[in-house]
């Protein structure tokens, strides 16, 4: 009996998430929209009991957004949000930015 | 009377909560400045919590079933936190693009990014919001 109450919530439970931060850059001369087009780049870091890897994860997301972009980047947005599990998480960093080439 | 106690507790506690702010630039020398602002957010729900209130309010049997509730729930829901966990957190992701809706030109300045919520309880409403001026 317990067990069916159980599992349905922990299935409904289970997959939460909460997003700490959202940073929003300067909007420094944004092109129009035809000279523009958004790059995005997302990584993560996983948790198990506390022992992280992967420090550099916020890193690797600023150069995969560099990476995308050879022009002007503006309008970057930054969010920084964790999605919780059982004994582990995993913390995300999602980079958002306009770009504009030429 | 616990009952009361926690009827009374819930219709009280509604309360807001402010977790980050920050501002970029301001610069009033390029034209008229009008005020835009953008909020996104999403339920947050802390089943935790909610056994916990449970297992305060009630006895026995059933108030251990609760403890043991929370402590499963504590168990697969590890990490940190900010406000009431959400179940969906893609819901401030469209924040750019809706600032481009408020402010087409792109001309932004005096960007306030904040990170709040309105909570009661064990349920509230996280919000991620940006206050800006747009250039005309």
């Amino acid at each position: 009996m317990k067990i069916r109450i159980l599992l349905p919530l922990m299935l409904l439970t289970g997959c939460t998430h909460s997003v700490h931060m959202q940073h929003v850059s300067d909007f420094d001369d944004v092109p129009a929209a035809e000279k523009r087009s958004v790059v995005t780049a997302e990584t993560e870091q996983s948790v198990v009991l506390g022992f992280v890897f992967d420090t550099d994860y916020v890193d690797q997301a600023k150069q995969q957004l560099m990476a995308q972009c050879n022009g002007r980047l503006s309008a970057v947005t930054t969010q920084y949000s964790t999605s919780h599990g059982f004994l582990h998480w995993t913390n995300k960093i999602r980079m958002q930015g306009l770009c504009s080439e030429g | 009377m616990r009952w009361t106690a926690l009827l009374v507790l819930a219709l009280t506690a509604g309360c807001a909560r402010l977790d980050h702010v920050q501002i970029g630039s301001i610069d009033q020398s390029q034209g008229e400045l009008v005020p835009v602002s953008v909020r996104l957010s999403e339920t947050g729900f802390d089943a935790t919590a909610a056994a916990e209130i449970g297992r305060i309010a009630s006895r026995g049997k059933t108030a251990e079933n609760f403890k043991q509730l929370r402590d499963i729930l504590a168990l697969i829901n590890m990490g940190p936190r900010t406000g009431n966990p959400v179940f969906d957190d893609a819901y401030a992701q469209r924040l750019q693009e809706y600032l481009l809706v408020e402010c087409p030109s792109g001309r932004l300045t005096g960007i306030r990014a904040i990170r709040e919520a309105k909570t009661a309880g064990p349920v509230s409403g996280e919000i991620v919001g940006v206050d800006a001026y747009c250039i005309r």
